[in-house]
């Protein structure tokens, strides 16, 4: 098949294939609502001298809060920072395990922090972190981003910070693009199902680690029980001569955590068993290496 | 008074025109590289929201294809939505079956085209869409994917080696 002819051959099959998906008069007008309406959205509201003083009083009260709370889940935090307190709320009404089961892979160690799940929902807060002259980078980033900053959710590196590539190449360590899968959910040892859809968001931080969440939401995989095996698999990706991931050099372990989660209200406590490494235990530093994540 | 109108209703009439003229291919772009129909769908809102924050850009640059600029915002929007969540573990054949009905009758192991584009890894995905089913120019995916004419032909080259083996079912090899 000749260059012109592929060419010729993909825009008629794809837009054949694709037919389906069009707008329509209604959609296009809402699109053009909400485009031409978004500048008066995005304003920063000024808020009067009675409300900063309302502001404080609520702020100083939550402090004080929190102050006296022994235990909120990071992942709430995590979760209501992307969708807000509502979720936050809700959340707070499910039930959390703080498994800490770790695997290590080639020079990257994937640990599971907290598991939250709520009806048919299922939320994983994990971590990455790198061992001694090792570098990691989310495996959709690139390391040409600046070091421990997220530039796809808005954050701004101060001027001089170095790129990934940049740091690495000074500190003399070896770049690896990383993720975490979810490949399945058993519950109350039954069947391991995979989510049919499940979201993945991760973050790098500043102390070169990169924080993860998972989300699997109202799927056939997450069913009533009580204890729930969670099926993972930790990726590392070899890196190019020009920084790019390597896909084909790619190294998987896969390890199962269960978990037994706990209502919020009662104490939750530390269970994890079926780690294939068996290093479960050999990661309290998690916590202190991933607090205050952002 | 009616004068100072005049920009801010020439940008609504362009953005008009626009949105009548390129939602569609942007929507199947998105599709093709979110393989997720309702964030195609959030990723189109969000291109068009892009490009009317962007218009004075536009016009500052004195844009000469319009199609290739808003594919640029629709690519960048596309791989925001990907680094965040909700992106790449959608079963992608599924996303295709609910898609269209005619695609649910295609065997398994015959793999639709869309299937195919959606398979492959982004920085070829990323030249496929804009320059095979988007009809842009070599230069234009270049400036679009802000790299080099030379790095697209070579992802290009890359590209087509997969697509043709799978289309010939392995007739092509890689040299």
């Amino acid at each position: 098949m000749m260059h012109n002819d592929l060419r010729e051959h993909i825009q008629q099959t794809l837009s054949t294939e694709l037919a389906g998906l069009s707008t329509d008069a209604v959609r296009r007008e809402r699109l053009y609502r909400c485009a031409a309406g978004s500048a008066a959205l995005h304003r920063k509201p000024r808020l009067r001298p009675v409300c900063r003083v309302a502001l404080l009083a609520a702020l100083l009260l939550a402090l004080t809060c929190a102050a006296g709370a022994a235990f909120y889940p990071r992942i709430i935090s995590w979760f209501s920072r992307e969708y807000g307190q509502a979720w936050a709320a809700w959340m707070e009404t499910g039930s959390v395990a703080l498994p800490a089961s770790s695997v290590e892979v080639s020079g990257a160690v994937f640990t599971i922090d907290e598991v939250l799940v709520h009806d048919r929902g299922l939320y994983v807060l994990g971590s990455i972190r790198a061992e001694p002259g090792h570098m990691l980078v989310e495996q959709e980033c690139s390391v040409h981003e600046p070091f421990g900053y997220n530039v796809h959710y808005g954050e701004t590196a101060p001027e001089g910070t170095p790129t990934i590539a940049e740091k690495a190449a000074a500190d003399g360590c070896a770049v690896h693009y990383v993720g975490c899968d979810l490949e399945g959910i058993g519950t109350d040892g039954g069947d391991i199902l995979k989510p049919s859809c499940w979201g993945y968001a991760a973050k790098a931080q500043l102390d070169g680690s990169i924080v993860f969440s998972m989300e699997v939401e109202a799927d056939a995989a997450v069913r009533p029980g009580k204890e729930y095996t969670l099926v993972l698999s930790a990726l590392v990706y070899g890196t190019l001569d020009d920084g790019a991931i390597d896909h084909h050099a790619l190294t998987k372990e896969t390890w199962a955590v269960t978990v037994t989660p706990e209502r919020l209200d009662q104490p939750a406590r530390t269970d994890a068993v079926g780690t294939e490494t068996g290093i479960a235990d050999a990661a309290p530093s998690t916590a202190s290496a991933t607090d205050g994540d952002r | 008074m009616g004068h100072a109108a005049i920009p801010g209703m020439i940008r609504e009439e362009r953005l008009r025109r626009w949105i009548d003229a390129y939602s569609d291919d942007i929507l199947r772009t998105c599709f093709l590289y979110l393989a997720d129909r309702a964030q195609a769908e959030d990723a189109l809102q969000e291109t068009w929201i892009k490009a009317w924050r962007s218009m004075e850009d536009y016009e500052r640059r004195r844009v000469q294809n319009d199609k290739a600029w808003l594919m640029r915002i629709a690519i960048n929007t596309c791989k925001d939505f990907r680094r965040t969540a909700w992106f790449r573990h959608i079963d992608r054949r599924k996303a295709l079956e609910e898609l269209s009905p005619r695609l649910t009758q295609v065997p398994p192991e015959d793999k639709s085209l869309s299937y195919l584009v959606m398979e492959l890894p982004a920085r070829y995905r990323q030249v496929v869409l804009l320059y095979y089913f988007q009809g842009l120019t070599q230069r234009e995916t270049a400036e679009a994917l802000g790299l080099s004419p030379s790095a697209v032909i070579r992802r290009l080259r890359s590209a087509e080696k997969i697509l043709k083996q799978a289309l010939t079912g392995g007739e092509t090899h890689d040299a």
